[in-house]
């Protein structure tokens, strides 16, 4: 198992793992705050501030896995009609990815820096301590885009080898 | 905005899709395009995705998908299904009034009126094809054009149900 694998499985087990916990701690929130403003008339105020904080967190750390098991929504528009094509297109969409990846994770750190003054109203946290979420999560995208583009470029060449008729192992 | 940014931005984002990129990162490419053409200053991309999840009526999105896969796990929703093929099935045009049919008591329980799409993409549309007991032997649920349609039946269900009076 390669490196970058056994890097990429510790960062996919660390993002389900707080995922999961993020989305019990955000159901619990939510719920506290509905019953307690419905039954009691009394609002919770910080449990909505710290919802959409675990809200945004969750999102972000959600999808680097989604990335890594391309669950994110495409069109397939040739299918499997003309497999060349189809992992020629994987390798340049690999490669389109990780220019929205360097916007995410520079100009995410750029933003980062004009959150750190902002507040949310009610918890009085930075705001920059949710922005973080959003380089932090291009950063491991990186990686999970990294092993898709060798996967990507490794099916690409057994393909042209076979169609040369070269032995792949 | 000009025309030419107007065609960049759609330009951008059709030719992507077209490539099978994703289309989170294809909305993202697009607009990375048009505001690099435009000038504006690439960190607003970054405080756009910030604030469009920053508010509280887009926490539903979670919480209905949350409850759409309890409902697949508890077999609510094969339940729904079953009853609902039972009622319109045999009708012609039954996989429509089968969603349609499926999605009002999941329409009528939810307290939101414009979320009410939401169950019926998570939840029902998911189980009709990975059950997809009601429908003929062949497998439809591989099929794309199916798999639209159910999800479309429905939304339009959805609509139908937030339409009509109580």
């Amino acid at each position: 198992m390669s490196y970058l694998k056994i890097i990429n499985n510790i960062f996919e087990y660390l993002c389900k793992f707080l995922v999961g916990s993020l989305l019990a701690l955000f159901t619990m929130s939510i719920v506290a705050h509905v019953f307690l403003r419905s039954v009691f008339s009394y609002p919770l105020s910080w449990a909505q501030d710290g919802a959409v904080m675990l809200f945004i967190w969750m999102v972000f750390l959600g999808a680097p896995v989604a990335l890594r098991y391309r669950m994110h929504f495409a069109i397939d528009l040739f299918g499997d009609k003309v497999p060349r094509l189809g992992y020629v297109l994987n390798v340049v969409c690999d490669l389109l990815v990780y220019l929205f990846l360097y916007v995410m994770i520079v100009y995410g750190i750029d933003f980062l820096k004009i959150a750190h003054s902002m507040y949310y109203s009610y918890l009085y946290i930075r705001q920059s301590y949710v922005v973080v979420s959003i380089p932090l999560s291009g950063f491991i995208m990186f990686f999970m885009n990294t092993e898709n583009l060798i996967v990507d470029l490794r099916a690409l060449t057994a393909r042209s080898l076979l169609e040369d008729g070269g032995d792949v192992l | 905005m000009n025309d030419t940014a107007l065609m960049l931005l759609l330009g951008v984002f059709f030719i992507t899709i077209f490539l099978k990129l994703p289309i989170c990162f294809a909305l993202g490419l697009a607009s990375v395009s048009t505001m690099l053409y435009l000038g504006i200053p690439l960190a607003n991309i970054i405080n756009i995705m910030y604030a469009s999840l920053d508010s509280y009526p887009f926490l539903a999105v979670p919480l209905f998908m949350l409850v759409g896969s309890l409902m697949n796990g508890g077999g609510i929703t094969d339940r729904l299904m079953n009853v609902s093929s039972a009622w319109v099935g045999h009708i012609r045009g039954g996989l429509g009034h089968v969603n349609v049919g499926g999605c009002q008591p999941t329409c009528r329980f939810s307290g939101v009126k414009v979320s009410r799409a939401l169950p019926s993409f998570s939840g029902l549309s998911h189980t009709s094809f990975s059950s997809s007991r009601f429908l003929v032997a062949r497998p439809f649920h591989r099929s794309g054009c199916f798999r639209f349609a159910s999800s479309m039946t429905s939304f339009l269900a959805s609509r139908i149900a937030a339409d009509s009076p109580r």
